[in-house]
């Protein structure tokens, strides 16, 4: 598997994320309605955003400096984007 | 593992939920790993898909190529069809307090249809029970008997 997965170092990046995923406030989040995203890998910010696509995504982490391997990556549904 | 469920806002307030407006969803980060590459997506526990599909944008992140791989199909609700390609990967799922890995079979789709992951039957279903937790907004994740993989622990 990947040279640099390290499970164990992923297990505590997902320790810090979720928390702090769960605390962004929901209106900040709103504004990415209807795009994909990429949180910072601790999940205090989004790094970047694209209603294009996630390569697109993909290239804004690389240019803001980040790493898309550590970045979680994310689609805010769109407010009226139902599931059924 | 119990991951919190990610919640959506709604433009009308939903009548069967005495008038919500935000619906909660069991989404969580889950990471694909392959020998060249690693790439963490939210995926959607979805009891009504037979496989876990992802993204048609992963597998140029994880370094996979599908040109020769076997095709899959399945049907959305609503009768949409979405065409994706098989291999084999290592899948990572951590709440943070313990974690799991295991290789499976999953899907990737053809084209950008869905911008998440759908984590069904084949894949992840089958190795894990899952407990979908509304009143506490939280999925519980457990591995079962025909989990292949190893537990991660601290």
């Amino acid at each position: 598997m990947a040279d640099n997965f390290d499970p164990i170092k992923q297990m505590e990046k997902m320790r810090v994320f979720i928390p702090n995923r769960q605390a962004f406030p929901l209106e900040e989040l709103e504004k990415y309605e209807g795009q994909m995203i990429a949180w910072s890998p601790d999940g205090t910010h989004i790094v970047a955003s694209s209603s294009e696509s996630f390569d697109a995504v993909c290239e804004a982490v690389v240019a803001a400096g980040y790493d898309p391997q550590e970045c979680v990556f994310s689609y805010v549904p769109g407010i009226d984007e139902n599931y059924l | 593992m119990r991951f919190p469920y990610m919640a959506k806002r709604v433009r009308v307030p939903v009548y069967s939920l005495g008038g919500a407006s935000h619906l909660y969803l069991p989404m969580f980060a889950i990471s694909v790993v392959t020998p060249s590459g690693r790439h963490v997506i939210d995926g959607m526990v979805d009891s009504g898909a037979t496989d876990v599909v992802f993204p048609s944008h992963v597998p140029n992140q994880v370094g996979l190529n599908l040109a020769n791989a076997p095709v899959g199909q399945a049907m959305q609700a609503g009768g949409a069809v979405l065409a994706f390609r098989y291999a084999q990967v290592r899948l990572f799922l951590s709440d943070g307090r313990e974690g799991y890995e295991w290789d499976a079979v999953v899907g990737f789709l053809a084209s950008p249809r869905k911008p998440y992951a759908l984590l069904g039957h084949a894949g992840f279903l089958n190795f894990f029970d899952v407990l979908l937790r509304g009143a506490a907004k939280e999925t519980v994740v457990d591995p079962n008997a025909a989990f292949p993989g190893q537990r991660v622990r601290p």
